[in-house]
């Protein structure tokens, strides 16, 4: 680090209270999070929209640090409708990645807290009868009749057993009834996030070389993730599923099947990692910069796959990236981030042709423009504050070229510019004149 | 998630020192337009220089040697073990001001006062006629040894079976006990960084020389090496004072390999290191950026290792005083102490007091001196910030 | 593979060579007439000719110290070793290979059956601390392997030996068996009684050993914990116990397995301080006694075992690392 004489440094005193303090509040978060049973009116909800598959709002995600209280997340609200991609940009360090992993319920305790808010996610769960057990959805002939698969005779009884054949879905899985059910994310026990994790949202991790287990073949990892959400599904279908996956994501699975990770180069381990995400068709794909550590061309490779495999399952995408780029070409709607908070909304087109925040606007300023006769790309002046110490006035303040009276005042409100449109600025608050 | 923990700090530190895709991509694009004036460049810089400092004014963060003392006084074993470690100083080197008895000193109080009584006539010189019968009573106690008591007030911990106070010689114990594991560590520190900067600076042959007799000093079982040792010194009759200073010395010679493992290993990764072969380019020499580097890096594992080698020390030498081996009688060490308890009849008697306070000593020692290393480990270490 | 293989058997060999040296030259710096001194009483009784003690000068050097001299004891001593002729040993009065293979087999019962206990113990325990962090377990389990690493194994064996032998007089002080059995016992009853006599002298070496295993794996564990994989592992929606007990616990355990390789020393080469404690008869207290008053050729000859047992162990835990993670390649 930059030695620099402004830095303050903490005494020992004021560390110490702040350490006793995070341990007081993490504890309680932890207690909470390892009940054995939590009643299932705890976590459920009501969607606000029900064309939105997930609707995050007033998401607060705290990392208690040793130097203070980081509000990584602090109040961000935004959905994702079914089958549209949501673009998530922000500088390094805005809270993009932590979004994401609040919505997976991975942020690590004890430091990292989700304190506040409500993540609603339709998810549509496997039913059960009174046994405890999933109801199978047979597969009937044209008159009806149920298909009998195969028939034992019980040797006590003598009598004989038919077992039936079932349906099964696109991915080969055996069908069982299901139900919708919204859940709060935030509030759901892990025994029912297992559940949904892998099976309804998928996450791309960012880091390919160390996001795959070492010891386990690339075969094994796949079926693992396949036959831990179908129920009653054999090794064979999970091989079935994975070579179909692998050879989606453009990988000859003879070549990587039996190989460990690390025989594998860092573009076929992305092409892995996402093979892996997408093995049960999940409803919610979030890719956190699933691109950034592959080069150019495999890239461009990888945000097809992406595309082509959304509209093939129909699902939803929440891609995190920091490049302009990629949300032109792959977003319906937009969401720009700034330490913490959501400062503008809107759909791709809204944010690309007409950005409103002056944040949003440097963003676009500093990419380079080919054909555009540039001396010098523009760049947004100073660094993200220090999230410790968040003033009270807008975030944006002290390196907003447009800053004005106003901006000393309060955090700003959110301004409706257009149905889909949302911008956290004083500057089109009505009244007030450009 | 290490992942998770590099994104906070890098949230924390974002202000200070990030380098953000911005100004990357705008370093990307000014590689393009060429056609920029130094000048500019330089007010450019001086401007975010200034702005950044003000930026920074309201940062709080902690200053690296904090950092490590906050997160070892976090531990509460780490606290512990530097208590018991100063405790057991003060008890060493200052406790035998307190006491009223001396290292070799042995109580001769333990006789029962025998009365001697005489009786004698005389004539009063006054009145002949008369005499007198008296008696000198003479009461004497002979000089003996208060031999293997269990506590009494004058001896806290008692005596032992040649009269000696056992707290006393707890007391000197300790001084030759830690400063024997002082030297040796030091000593082995010294030949370590020696020869194993010398392996890694020089590679090839060099060494290839020192790494092959680190391999050789690792297989070499060091408790019957000591034996044997002992076995040779007194051969050559060494004196038996003397004796344990030439164990030391063998316990250096045999320990210092892992030292210059550590100080290679670190010296060979500093080479591959990229900014070693950019100032080779520049012309510094490789020796000077290898030790500027070093230090920083190697400072805090060497520490940890030091403080975990005094532990080790302690209890080879005690293990080499309970085999009878260590410093000779009636020169008091934590070793020769305990060797009491190796005596079944020791056992049998019922004096424990004479081999259980200088087994805790020991233990205590290397208790101490590992919480304090763990807990030196765990603040050096940066993966493990919470 | 099998060219690694015989480069490290190439080296371990320099090494075997390089120990034997300087245990050499140890024994060389005993004075000539300490042989001498040591057959005293068998030369008087004339259970031993001047021509054998004259021989034995030569072979280990003492008589005649000078580099001819040297040379030509080391290199038949050298040569005795490769037949396997590591000389006889004065207190025993038999060959010294006899002593070590006779004596070898309790030792190695008592290490192996702590070593077993050793790991069902400490791994578990070790998993937990690593799970729960800086929680109760973990502060519980840290001290533990604290005492276990700081207890000095002396201490805990007459500590043990006063409460449990002397004060409550529940297990014997020391032997291997009780003196004055009956003819008639059968071999059974005559097996309870060792293990009865073996109950101290392995808790001890439980103990002992137990610290560090325990807090390598809570190390390891804690390293893979903190591992993108595992949070991979998660996300793909496997339960925690799943995610502990198969993801990273397979990580955890490399490690630990090749690590186990390198116990081999202590498994056969005996555990001197406990068994002589314990009194004992296996090969450590055996070594102990013959070391202690010089026996030149078992102090040769042992070290030398123990030697050759360290370098098997190295190398074996080298190739056990190979075989079990896959990420090392055979490319050396």
């Amino acid at each position: 680090m930059a030695e620099n004489k402004h830095v303050h440094r903490l005494s020992a005193k004021e560390s110490r209270a702040i350490a006793k303090e995070n341990l007081k509040i993490t504890k309680q978060y932890e207690k909470l999070k390892k009940r054995k049973y939590v009643p299932e009116e705890e976590y459920r909800a009501e969607m606000k929209d029900e064309g939105n598959i997930l609707e995050i709002e007033d998401l607060h995600t705290y990392f208690f640090t040793d130097v203070g209280v980081v509000k990584a997340v602090n109040s961000v609200s935004f959905s994702i409708p079914q089958g549209a991609t949501v673009g998530v940009v922000g500088e390094s360090g805005c809270g993009k990645s932590v979004t994401s992993l609040s919505v997976m319920g991975l942020v690590q305790g004890p430091t990292g807290q989700v304190v506040g808010g409500e993540i609603r996610f339709k998810s549509e769960v496997l039913k059960k009868d009174e046994k405890g057990k999933y109801i199978p959805i047979y597969e009937r002939d044209e008159n009806g009749e149920l298909i009998v698969e195969s028939e034992t005779i019980d040797k006590k009884t003598g009598e004989k057993v038919y077992r039936y054949k079932q349906k099964r879905d696109e991915t080969g899985g055996l069908m069982f009834e299901k139900e919708p059910k919204v859940y709060n994310l935030v509030k759901t026990p892990r025994s029912e996030m297992s559940k949904i994790r892998g099976r309804e949202i998928a996450m791309i991790f960012q880091e390919p070389m160390t996001s795959l287990n070492p010891v386990f073949t690339i075969g094994e990892q796949l079926n693992e993730v396949y036959c831990l959400h179908n129920p009653g599904a054999t090794t064979e279908d999970a091989k079935n599923r994975t070579y179909e996956m692998l050879n989606l994501v453009g990988i000859i699975p003879d070549n990587v099947y039996k190989r460990y990770p690390h025989e594998l180069s860092g573009g076929m381990r992305q092409r892995v990692v996402i093979a892996m995400a997408l093995m049960c068709n999940p409803r919610l794909i979030i890719g956190d910069e699933p691109t950034t550590a592959l080069d150019v061309t495999i890239q461009a490779q990888i945000l097809e796959l992406l595309r082509n495999i959304k509209t093939k399952i129909n699902g939803s995408i929440m891609l995190i990236t920091h490049d302009l780029g990629v949300i032109a070409e792959m977003a319906d709607y937009v969401v720009v981030m700034y330490a913490g908070k959501v400062i503008e909304t809107g759909t791709a087109m809204e944010i690309f042709c007409n950005p409103l925040h002056p944040y949003t606007i440097g963003l676009q300023k500093s990419k380079p423009v080919v054909n555009q006769n540039q001396d010098r790309l523009y760049s947004i002046p100073g660094n993200v504050p220090n999230p410790i110490e968040m003033p009270t006035h807008c975030y944006f303040k002290d390196r907003c070229n447009r800053a004005c009276e106003k901006c000393n005042g309060e955090y700003p409100g959110y301004v409706q510019v257009s149905p889909t449109h949302k911008v956290a600025c004083y500057l089109y608050e009505e009244g007030v004149n450009e | 998630m290490e992942k998770e923990n590099e994104m906070i700090e890098e949230i924390v530190n974002s202000a200070a020192e990030n380098v953000t895709e911005t100004t990357a991509q705008q370093e990307t694009a000014m590689a393009e337009a060429a056609a920029q004036t130094v000048e500019e460049m330089a007010t450019e810089a001086e401007e975010k220089e200034e702005k950044e400092g003000f930026l920074s004014d309201n940062i709080r963060v902690l200053s690296p040697g904090r950092m490590v003392m906050k997160r070892f006084f976090r531990s509460r074993l780490s606290l512990v073990g530097l208590v018991i470690i100063v405790g057991l100083f003060l008890f060493s080197f200052v406790g035998p001001v307190f006491s009223s008895w001396g290292e070799k000193q042995t109580d001769t109080s333990g006789g029962a006062p025998i009365q001697a009584v005489t009786g004698i006539e005389f004539v009063d010189p006054s009145a002949t006629d008369r005499v007198i019968e008296a008696y000198i009573v003479t009461i004497e106690t002979p000089e003996l040894n208060r031999n293997q008591t269990k506590a009494t007030a004058d001896h806290w911990l008692g005596t032992d079976d040649m009269g000696m106070d056992i707290l006393t010689r707890l007391m000197y114990g300790g001084r030759i006990s830690l400063t024997l594991g002082f030297i040796v560590v030091i000593l082995e520190t010294i030949i370590g960084i020696i020869l194993g900067g010398l392996a890694g600076y020089f590679g090839k042959w060099v060494d290839m020389i020192v790494m092959r007799v680190v391999d050789i000093l690792n297989c070499i079982p060091s408790l019957p090496i000591m034996l044997i040792i002992s076995v040779v010194l007194d051969s050559r009759g060494v004196d038996g004072r003397y004796k344990i200073y030439y164990m030391m010395v063998m316990m250096t010679v045999l320990g210092w390999s892992g030292i210059a493992r550590l100080v290679r290993g670190q010296i060979l990764m500093l080479r591959e290191q990229e900014y070693m072969v950019a100032s080779e380019a520049s012309g510094i020499p490789v020796w000077q950026q290898i030790f500027k580097h070093l230090v920083p890096n190697i400072m805090p594992q060497l520490i940890v290792t030091m403080t975990l080698g005094l532990g080790s020390i302690i209890l080879t030498e005690a293990t080499l005083g309970f085999l009878g081996l260590g410093v000779e009688f009636p020169s008091a060490s934590w070793g020769t102490m305990i060797e009491a308890g190796a005596n079944p009849d020791v056992l049998r008697s019922g004096y424990w007091n004479m081999w259980i306070p200088a087994g805790i000593c020991i233990v205590m020692a290397v208790l101490g001196f590992n919480f304090i290393g763990d807990g030196l480990r765990d603040a050096f270490d940066p993966k493990m910030k919470r | 593979m099998v060219k690694y293989i015989v480069k490290r058997l190439l080296m371990c060999l320099l090494i075997l060579f390089g120990v034997s040296i300087i245990i050499y030259f140890l024994v060389l710096l005993m004075p000539a007439d300490y042989v001498d001194q040591k057959f005293a009483s068998q030369i008087a009784q004339g259970a031993m000719d001047k021509a054998a003690i004259q021989e034995m000068k030569e072979k280990y050097a003492l008589a005649d110290k000078s580099f001819g001299g040297i040379l030509n004891g080391y290199v038949r001593w050298l040569g005795g070793v490769c037949t396997g002729d590591l000389g006889r040993s004065f207190k025993y009065d038999m060959p010294v290979t006899t002593v070590i293979v006779e004596n070898m087999g309790i030792s190695f019962g008592i290490s192996f059956v702590a070593l077993i206990l050793q790991f069902v113990i400490a791994i578990p325990l070790g998993i937990k601390a690593a799970c729960n962090q800086y929680g109760k377990i973990d502060y519980t389990v840290t001290v533990l392997t604290m005492m276990g690493i700081s207890l000095p194994t002396f201490f805990l064996a007459a500590l043990l030996v006063q409460v449990f032998s002397i004060n409550l007089g529940w297990f014997p002080v020391n032997g291997l068996v009780t003196a004055n059995l009956p003819v008639d016992t059968s071999s059974f009853e005559r097996f309870l009684d060792e293990l009865w006599h073996l109950v101290l002298p392995m808790t001890t070496l439980v103990i002992l050993s137990i610290g560090g295993l325990m807090r390598h794996t809570r190390t390891n564990m804690l390293e893979v914990l903190n591992a993108d994989y595992i949070r991979t592992a998660r996300a793909k929606g496997l339960s925690e116990r799943t995610v502990v007990y198969k993801h990273a616990f397979k990580n955890t355990m490399i490690p630990i397995v090749t690590m186990t390789a390198g116990i081999i020393p202590s498994l056969f080469g005996g555990a001197m301080i406990t068994e002589t404690v314990f009194g004992i008869p296996g090969i450590g207290k055996m070594a102990y006694d013959a070391l202690k008053i010089g026996d030149v050729p078992f102090v040769m000859g042992y070290n030398m075992f123990l030697a050759i047992l360290t370098v098997i162990g190295t190398l074996l835990s080298d190739l056990m690392y190979m075989l079990v993670d896959p990420r090392v390649k055979l490319t050396k």
